[in-house]
């Protein structure tokens, strides 16, 4: 907010001053719109034709409006390329990825145009990407895939989040069905990661060859035994620690009592 | 990446390489199922030889079906498709530097062949048709520093071992 109120002082400054010209009062606008699409030099965006640049316009209400970016209307194979001045470049002018704060205050309906900006941006640059590598040439600026990606995680996120949201607010749940801690048929205690079936369980044989029954009575005595199977390898480990350490004492005699050598935890098994 | 819920190995993998999400299951009664955010993706390959005006080389996103391939293209990129044919080849082997076993092998690829609808043309465009790759105007740039030197040396070839500051 510091940072906002800064920007508008030096804007309301610059107007008492003297009459700024529409060039100043474009950027100053562009500085005040923390929300303008990244100037990424993709195939789909494209400048829009400014008039301003060429024809002041003493008028307030014109420089209102700001340089924004949009999509060309060309539904072609074409779209799998970057434009044609950037082709044998070394390197490209990138912008940044849209960050989650951003993204958060977007509608539905932005965030579903946006994803299919970038997924079209991502497909031309692994295009080129290829088409460098086929001719042994560096891909310029190759970090623009990361980039992407970015944006493109932090989307599947914001809806993941609405998503969840809804869920709550109809059924109480979220919609992930999430995890617990349950007892497996031998009767360790494993994460299970829960999930929807089209069957259910009593019917459903796969899920009864990977889930059997339950914990019984029988295989009570196996837990123990599996216990006492991993204190023997913590404690296998820990004297062979102990004989390394010994030999290295036998080599270097200033080592002595300098080494230590934790003892094993007890096994965790409920 | 910012999802810090995905597990620590899925994160590691850059969104292209990892898997499409489960769909929903379908029940009776239900809506048609739609994706409104497909992460699939696909990238365009120069063919090894000379095609139909009509054809086209792609590589695609593993998981994606034949459908998925025809729908991708009429829905998002406006292109008419007539038919696809797709073809999946396995991975190089990965062999150790210097003792040569077999350690890993590289991922499949789905390579689908397309041919366009009626009144559709694509040629693979030429990158570096008419202006010189990148790589060749840095040679040409080491080269012209080449013969800048040369010409220093032939100059200044007496004070050749002395550092240029005390030269005069």
């Amino acid at each position: 907010m510091a940072a906002l109120a800064s920007i508008l002082k030096t804007a309301i400054t610059s107007f008492s001053k003297r009459p700024t010209s529409t060039q100043q009062l474009c950027n100053i606008t562009n500085h005040l719109s923390a929300l303008r699409l990244s100037s990424c030099s993709s195939s789909v965006t494209i400048l829009s034709h400014q008039p301003w640049h060429t024809s002041p316009v003493s008028s307030f209400h014109t420089t209102t409006c700001q340089k924004f970016h949009m999509t060309k209307s060309t539904n072609d194979l074409m779209e799998f390329f970057d434009r044609k001045e950037f082709w044998a470049e070394s390197s490209v002018p990138t912008g940044r990825p849209y960050r989650i704060d951003e993204l958060r205050i977007k509608s539905n309906q932005d965030i579903h145009k946006l994803w299919y900006v970038l997924l079209k941006e991502r497909n031309m640059l692994l295009t080129m990407e290829a088409e460098f590598n086929r001719n042994n040439e560096l891909f310029p600026n190759p970090e623009r895939i990361a980039k992407v990606e970015e944006s493109m995680e932090n989307i599947l996120e914001v809806v993941k989040e609405r998503n969840d949201a809804v869920s709550l607010l109809e059924t109480g749940k979220p919609a992930d069905p999430g995890g617990a801690y349950v007892r497996d048929f031998l009767g360790r205690v494993v994460w299970r990661k829960f999930q929807e079936y089209g069957i259910p369980p009593h019917m459903n044989k796969v899920y009864r060859l990977c889930y059997p029954r339950g914990f019984k009575r029988l295989h009570l005595k196996y837990l123990p035994l599996w216990r006492e199977k991993i204190a023997k390898h913590r404690w296998g480990r820990y004297h062979g620690e102990l004989r390394h350490n010994q030999a290295l004492v036998k080599k270097f005699p200033h080592l002595e009592g300098k080494l230590e050598v934790p003892k094993p935890e007890e096994p965790k098994i409920y | 990446m910012s999802s810090s819920l995905t597990l620590r190995g899925v994160q590691l993998l850059p969104l292209w390489r990892r898997r499409i999400p489960k769909y929903p299951i379908y029940w009776k009664g239900d809506p048609q199922i739609r994706v409104f955010l497909p992460q699939f993706w696909m990238k365009m390959l120069k063919p090894d030889y000379d095609l139909p005006k009509n054809q086209v080389h792609f590589e695609v996103h593993p998981q994606m079906s034949d459908f998925d391939i025809k729908n991708y293209l009429e829905k998002i990129y406006k292109v008419p498709v007539l038919s696809v044919k797709t073809e999946i080849i396995r991975g190089a082997d990965i062999k150790h530097k210097t003792k040569g076993f077999f350690q890993a092998r590289e991922p499949e690829k789905r390579l689908p062949y397309l041919v366009l609808g009626e009144g559709q043309e694509f040629k693979f465009p030429d990158l570096f048709g008419e202006k010189l790759p990148p790589t060749m105007k840095d040679m040409k740039d080491a080269e012209k520093i080449k013969i800048d030197m040369k010409r220093d040396h032939q100059q200044t070839w007496e004070r050749a071992p002395v550092p240029p500051w005390f030269r005069f």
